[in-house]
C-alpha cells in the first residue's frame, strides 16, 4: 500500500461528471492506483469509461470532485502531469498525409522531447512495433493492426509512468490481439496501466486489478482476484466416459437431487446448474458419487463461462437488483 | 511486435515551447494543404488580375484611366468585403473540427490548453496575413506598372496594408475564437459570418468620429497618395489589434476551462 497520497498514480474523490444538465456520465467515483498496478475497466456501453478516463486526463473537467496524478491536480492546462502519460484512444485517428516517423516526430514535439532524444526514440519504437518496412507510408492506408502498432509507440514515446489504453485490441486479429497482450504484461513489470475493454478474457490475462463501472457507478474496485471470488460457482460441465445406458440412469439421479435445477446431457457431455442455495462442494460430491455409482468416468469438468466476465455480469446483474436501495450507501 | 525496453533511460530535459511550435507548424501546413485555402488564393488572384487587366485594356482601348490608387484600393475593398467569408470558412473551424478523437491525440499530450489555442492562431494569422500581404504588394506593384502609377507612394501603399492586415487580425481572431468556444464547424462559420459583416454594417451607422472598417477603406485611395493623418490611421489599427487581443484572451481562457 502507498503510505503517502503523492506515491499514488492515480486518485480520484467522488468525481462526478455531468454533461449539460442532461447526461450523468460518472457518479461519484472515487478510487487509488498505486504504483504497477494494472487496472481492468469494465463496464457496458455507455457505463462511463471513456469519460472516466478522460477526466483523467484532463481532457475534460469534472461537475464535482477531484482528480489527482502522481499527488497533483489534474488541469486541462496541467501537460506537466501529461507527459508523464501515455494514451491510446478508442479507435484512434491520424492527421492525412503523414507517416510513422513524421507522426511519432510530432507527437514526441508535443512532450517537448528535444531532437537529440526523441529521433533515436522514434526510430527505436518504430522497429519495436515491426513498422520499419513501412515507415515511410502514408498512414491512411494502413490496415487497422498497423494503426494499433502505431498507437502504441506513440503511447510510448515520452516513456510514461502511466498508460491509458482505451480498447486496445478492438479490431485486431487473433495474432495482433497475442502481441498486445505480451506488450501489455511486458509493460506492466515496471509501468502502471489502465486497461478499458469490452474483452474481458484480455482482462483476465493481462490485469491485477478490476474497477467496473454501470451506469456512471463504480460498482466495484479491487483486485481481480477479490472479482473473481464474488462469482457464484454454480455451473459445470462434465465429459464421460461409459455405457449410454449407464449415464442415462445416472442423469436421472442427478435430476432427483434437490441440489441442481438443471441437468441436462447431450453426446456425453454432462451439464448440471446448482441450486443457488446449494453447498457447491457437496453437490459435486454427490455428482462424483451418482457417476461413479453407475460405473461412468469422468474425462473432464469445467467450470462454464469465463471467470472474469461471470464475475462481471454477476455484479451488474447484483447492481440492477438492488433498485433504490442504491441511495444508501451501506445498503449492501 | 518485438519486445519494447523497459523505461530505462533518465528523465529528458523538456522544452516547453516546442509543443506549441509543433502544433503552430502542422496546423500551417494543414492549412496550408487545404482546398479552402487555395480557393481563397485562387479566387484573389483571379480576381485582382482580371480587374488590373480590365483596368489597363480600358486604359488602352478606349482611354478610361482611373488612377492607380482608385484601382489597388478598389482590389483591397472587394479583397475586404469578398474574401472576408472565405477567410471566415478557414479560421472558423480551426478548433472545433478537430474536436474528437483528433483533437484527443493532441491534447492528452505534453502540451497544455493555451500552447494549442495560441498555436493554432498565430499559424493562422501568420499563413492568412503573409498571403494577403503577398497579394497586396503584387497588386501594388502590377497597378503601378500597368495603370497610372504616379501618384501612388511607397509609404501610403504600406500604410494602406497594414490598415486592412489590422482589420483581417480581429477577423482571424475573432474565427479562431468562437472555433474554440464552438462545438460545431458550421455554428461557428455562421456566428463568426454574422457577427463580423453585422457588426461592419453597424459601425457604418453610427457617427464619423468613430472608426469604422466601411470609412477606413473609402479612404485607401488618400492614404495610397501618403495623404494621411497617422494618428488618427494609428488610433483605428491600435482598436482593431486591441479588440483582437482582448477577443483572443476570452477564447483562450474560455478553452482552456472547457471539455474537448
Amino acid at each position: 500500500m502507498a503510505e503517502n497520497p503523492s506515491d499514488l498514480v492515480v486518485e480520484t474523490h467522488q468525481l462526478t461528471k455531468i454533461y449539460q444538465n442532461r447526461q450523468i456520465a460518472l457518479n461519484d467515483v472515487t478510487m487509488k492506483l498505486e504504483p504497477g498496478t494494472v487496472l481492468g475497466l469494465l463496464g457496458h456501453n455507455g457505463a462511463g469509461k471513456t469519460t472516466l478516463l478522460r477526466l483523467v486526463l484532463g481532457l475534460h473537467c469534472p461537475t464535482a470532485g477531484w482528480v489527482k496524478l502522481f499527488g497533483q491536480y489534474m488541469t486541462p492546462n496541467a501537460a506537466s502531469l501529461r507527459c508523464r502519460i501515455g494514451y491510446i484512444p478508442t479507435s484512434p485517428q491520424f492527421p492525412a498525409g503523414m507517416t510513422p516517423i513524421t507522426y511519432l516526430d510530432y507527437m514526441a514535439r508535443l512532450f517537448g522531447l528535444p531532437s537529440e532524444y526523441r529521433k533515436p526514440r522514434l526510430a527505436m519504437l518504430i522497429r519495436a512495433v515491426d513498422l520499419l518496412a513501412s515507415s515511410g507510408d502514408r498512414i491512411e492506408n494502413f490496415s487497422n493492426g498497423m494503426i494499433a502498432r502505431i498507437a502504441v509507440a506513440t503511447s510510448l514515446i515520452n516513456d510514461p509512468d502511466l498508460l491509458i489504453w482505451d480498447e486496445p485490441t478492438l479490431g485486431l486479429d487473433p495474432e495482433a490481439r497475442r502481441s498486445m497482450l505480451d506488450l501489455i504484461k511486458t509493460l506492466a513489470l515496471d509501468k502502471t496501466l489502465i486497461i478499458a475493454s469490452h474483452n474481458l478474457s484480455d482482462i483476465d490475462e493481462v490485469c491485477n486489478h478490476a474497477a467496473v463501472l454501470s451506469n456512471g457507478h463504480l460498482i466495484y474496485y479491487g483486485s481481480l482476484q477479490d472479482l473473481k471470488g464474488r462469482m457464484k460457482r454454480n455451473h459445470y460441465e462434465f465429459e464421460l466416459e461409459g455405457d449410454q445406458k449407464a449415464i442415462t440412469r445416472a442423469m436421472q439421479a442427478l435430476k432427483n437431487m434437490s441440489d441442481f435445477k438443471y441437468v441436462n446431457i447431450k453426446q456425453r457431455r454432462l451439464e448440471i446448474r446448482m441450486s443457488d442455495d446449494a453447498n457447491n462442494t457437496n453437490a459435486l460430491a454427490n455428482v462424483f458419487m451418482t457417476l461413479a455409482d453407475n460405473n461412468v468416468t469422468v474425462i473432464s469438468i469445467r467450470s462454464v463461462g469465463m471467470q472474469t466476465e461471470q464475475a462481471f455480469l454477476d455484479l451488474v446483474e447484483e447492481e440492477a437488483s438492488r433498485g433504490f436501495a442504491r441511495a444508501v450507501k451501506n445498503a449492501a | 511486435m518485438n519486445t519494447i525496453t523497459p523505461a530505462t533511460t533518465p528523465r529528458v530535459p523538456i522544452n516547453h515551447f516546442l509543443p506549441y511550435w509543433a502544433v503552430l507548424e502542422s496546423d500551417f501546413k494543414n492549412t496550408f494543404n487545404s482546398w479552402i485555402y487555395r480557393v481563397w488564393v485562387l479566387l484573389s488572384i483571379a480576381v485582382a488580375v482580371g480587374y488590373l487587366l480590365y483596368r489597363f485594356g480600358a486604359r488602352q482601348v478606349a482611354g478610361m484611366i482611373q488612377p492607380a490608387p482608385e484601382t489597388v484600393s478598389d482590389l483591397l475593398h472587394w479583397a475586404i468585403l469578398g474574401s472576408v467569408t472565405l477567410i471566415i470558412a478557414v479560421t472558423a473551424g480551426t478548433i472545433c473540427s478537430e474536436r474528437g478523437t483528433m483533437a484527443d491525440s493532441v491534447l492528452s499530450r505534453g502540451i497544455s490548453r493555451y500552447q494549442y489555442f495560441l498555436g493554432k492562431l498565430h499559424s493562422r494569422l501568420a499563413l492568412i496575413l503573409g498571403t494577403f500581404l503577398f497579394q497586396g504588394l503584387l497588386a501594388i506593384g502590377g497597378a503601378y506598372c500597368m495603370l497610372h502609377g504616379d501618384a501612388l507612394t511607397l509609404h501610403g501603399c504600406l500604410v494602406a496594408l497594414l490598415i486592412v492586415g489590422s482589420m483581417f487580425v480581429f477577423v482571424i481572431t475573432f474565427g479562431v475564437t468562437i472555433s474554440a468556444m464552438s462545438s460545431n464547424t458550421l455554428v461557428s462559420i455562421a456566428v463568426v459570418w454574422i457577427t463580423i459583416y453585422g457588426g461592419g454594417f453597424l459601425l457604418t451607422q453610427l457617427p464619423s468620429s468613430i472608426p469604422s472598417p466601411e470609412r477606413a477603406l473609402l479612404n485607401l485611395p488618400n492614404v495610397m497618395r501618403g495623404y494621411y493623418d497617422w494618428n488618427d490611421l494609428g488610433r483605428t489599427m491600435l482598436i482593431s489589434l486591441g479588440v483582437s487581443f482582448a477577443t483572443a484572451l476570452v477564447g483562450m481562457f474560455y478553452f482552456s476551462r472547457r471539455d474537448v
